[in-house]
């Protein structure tokens, strides 16, 4: 791993593909109390990456809200086959017990992706993803730098951005005009690219290049990345008997 | 020693070209100044020299090359001398990683250098590029200077023969400008460097020869009194500029106190005031919150703490109505752009007769129909200025607006802001360029440690 890089509890390889077999699990598991469960022991490892405590919360409103909105719309408008029993009146909408069984289901599960997608983005650095793949994958270089180039820019359009939308204002550019704001930010994204892949040519890229950091993997994050797949057949060995 | 033509290119879709017609001679270890008005083809002169064009571009080149080497890799593509190393003029473009350490060692990871290599090339320029204040930081949190001297020492590392240096200066404040060029006065006869500069008082004296890429595109070595040739032309200001004229206009900062959240204090207690005809700098550090207080003026931002008032005939304006009286220069040109054209910009805020005088004093020769994104770097930022000022506001912010300009344009630029000084415009600038601001009638304020002072 790069010295000059934080250290990562796991590394951000194995974060990638710890969060991607958990999203898997939870959008075609069946057993609520085990989602929750791998929810807890993924959320440990990204607390250990460095997810704050404020940004959790954050995240947490937003998938909140999200879901809760999904929670409403089932509720309110439940599929004919949930419409069973008396049901309950609430302004001009009949509520079953069914519905809002099955609301609340979609409703966690709905959650836990949206709250584990958006944290997994704050928490994983794609940079030590790319370069570990460049040197250890087999991930072609002409490939993986103008991505790292691409994700390391995501600031600076946010800057830009935030420039053209002050001109535009200054400007009392006309309300048909402001369309034309994604214009130069297309420029801007085009150009910058380009001055990117400049870069890459004059600083001498080739395909065979040393490499000062190995981005390698640790015995650590070997043997942290083993103990989640043990856990993670265990919890799928679980789903599939209670199926 | 290499030679430099004759060669001649020609840009796609544009009649415009550089060429040299004779051989020009540039001896090894000499230090070579490209010289010429902005969009004249300095830039490009240097892409030709390190092979950028033509393998990487799509205008015509005909001619010789300076070097005609490429190497060939297995997959066909050139890899260009690596004997010449390209500086960029804004140099966080060159940058590929978040991290400095990653960013150094880039370039020669690229050609091959053992760990012991790097290591060692490390130890060697660590302290004349000052890199252990910076080791442990993100690129992104770099002020210009700190990356320049990155990026620079990461090429110095692979010890290339010939440096090219493109306006290194250009985003640098004072102090870093004159540690620049005392860098270049130490490594004088180590490298052979060709370089573009616009601070002729500071390089003339270390440079040994003068390359001049006239408007044509023509390029000619200067010889006999360079400080003749680069003396300043008085062009300006035989035509009238006829704007809106502003008077009665007041615009008063009180007790402004502001930081971004869960940072500390970037302004504290930031006062001033100017009226009609009234023209302020504001100088400082880079980073230290010049960019911010001109957010706030122009009303963008909300301060913490304080109170902005802006008067036009003695009544106070809504903050709403700020936007209508207030144009922002930025630093970066590109900003400004909205449209495919030239023309359709210009088209869209001001009547045909003043964006003909003001074209003509700015351009010498320029075509409408063409994109304003493929203008060079200093046409950009002129024609950037232009279109603030043809909104007509009452007040103009300009962020550090002679960047990247030769000494004519900056000229023009001066000889603009006094007349819309006579116009009763308050214009207030950032500006680290000493011998621009000592020339204007200024009230100059330097921003240090979050405060705004007044210099005598």
């Amino acid at each position: 791993m790069s010295q000059s890089q934080t250290r990562e509890f796991l590394h951000s390889w194995y974060l990638l593909i710890i969060t991607i077999l958990s999203l898997f699990f939870l959008l075609i598991n069946r057993l609520y109390l085990l989602d929750i469960y791998l929810s807890i022991i993924i959320f440990y490892f990204y607390f250990k990456n460095g997810l704050l405590f404020s940004k959790f919360k954050r995240l947490f409103w937003i998938a909140f809200i999200f879901s809760f909105s999904l929670f409403l719309l089932n509720m309110l408008y439940p599929a004919k086959e949930l419409k069973i029993g008396d049901g309950y009146q609430i302004l001009n909408f009949k509520i079953y017990s069914a519905s809002v069984t099955e609301a609340l289901k979609n409703m966690i599960r709905l959650f836990l992706v949206s709250f584990l997608s958006m944290s997994s983005g704050v928490v994983i650095n794609y940079t030590n993803v790319v370069l570990h793949l460049i040197v250890h994958k087999g991930l072609k270089l002409f490939y993986g730098y103008p991505v790292l180039i691409a994700m390391n820019s995501i600031s600076l359009f946010k800057a830009e951005f935030e420039r053209i939308r002050i001109n535009a204002r200054l400007r009392n550019l006309p309300w048909k005009d402001q369309f034309t704001i994604l214009f130069p930010l297309l420029v801007f994204a085009i150009r910058h690219s380009q001055r990117g892949a400049l870069a890459l040519v004059t600083r001498g890229l080739r395909e065979q290049k040393t490499f000062y950091f190995n981005y390698d993997l640790s015995a650590l994050d070997k043997k942290r990345f083993r103990i989640f797949i043990l856990f993670y057949l265990f919890l799928v060995g679980i789903a599939i008997y209670f199926r | 020693m290499f030679e430099l033509g004759p060669f001649e290119y020609q840009f796609k879709n544009s009649s415009k070209k550089i060429f040299c017609t004779k051989k020009i001679n540039i001896k090894n270890k000499e230090i070579v100044l490209i010289s010429g008005m902005s969009g004249a083809g300095k830039s490009t002169l240097l892409q030709i020299i390190k092979g950028l064009i033509p393998h990487y571009s799509t205008g015509m080149f005909t001619g010789n090359m300076p070097f005609s080497k490429k190497e060939k890799n297995d997959q066909g593509s050139g890899q260009l001398q690596p004997e010449i190393v390209f500086l960029f003029q804004n140099p966080f473009s060159q940058l590929i990683y978040p991290n400095v350490a990653e960013e150094f060692f880039f370039t020669m990871e690229n050609f091959n250098f053992t760990k012991e290599q790097m290591d060692f090339k490390r130890l060697e320029l660590e302290s004349s590029f000052n890199l252990d204040s910076i080791w442990n930081k993100k690129t992104a949190e770099l002020s210009h200077g700190e990356c320049q001297k990155l990026v620079l020492a990461s090429l110095l590392a692979i010890d290339p023969q010939i440096l090219l240096l493109d306006e290194p200066t250009a985003f640098l404040d004072p102090v870093a400008r004159a540690s620049f060029y005392l860098w270049l006065k130490k490594i004088k006869g180590q490298y052979t460097v060709i370089l573009i500069d616009h601070h002729f008082d500071e390089v003339l004296p270390i440079v040994d020869k003068i390359l001049d890429v006239a408007s044509n595109g023509s390029i000619s070595e200067v010889n006999g009194d360079y400080r003749a040739k680069f003396g300043v032309e008085n062009h300006l200001l035989n035509q009238e500029i006829n704007l809106k004229k502003s008077n009665n206009i007041h615009l008063s900062l009180a007790h402004i106190n502001y930081h971004h959240a869960g940072q500390k204090k970037l302004l504290e207690d930031i006062s001033f005031s100017a009226s009609s005809g009234e023209i302020v700098v504001i100088k400082g550090e880079n980073g230290k919150g010049k960019s911010t207080l001109f957010k706030i003026i122009a009303g963008l931002i909300r301060p913490l703490r304080g109170e902005i008032q802006i008067k036009k005939n003695g009544i106070e304006l809504p903050l709403k109505k700020y936007t209508k009286e207030i144009g922002f220069i930025f630093q970066n040109p590109e900003a400004h752009f909205f449209f495919d054209t030239i023309a359709e910009e210009l088209k869209s805020i001001s009547d045909q007769s003043q964006v003909d005088v003001l074209l003509k004093m700015f351009f010498e020769n320029i075509d409408l129909n063409r994109s304003p994104f493929l203008l060079s770097e200093g046409e950009k930022r002129r024609l950037g200025i232009l279109i603030t000022v043809l909104q007509e506001k009452s007040i103009l912010l300009y962020d550090e607006p002679t960047f990247g300009q030769d000494q004519s344009s900056i000229f023009k630029i001066k000889e603009l802001i006094l007349s819309l000084k006579n116009m009763g415009k308050i214009q207030v600038i950032i500006s680290h360029d000493e011998a621009f601001i000592n020339s204007l009638p200024t009230k100059i304020y330097l921003l240090s440690n979050g405060q705004l002072e007044i210099q005598e």
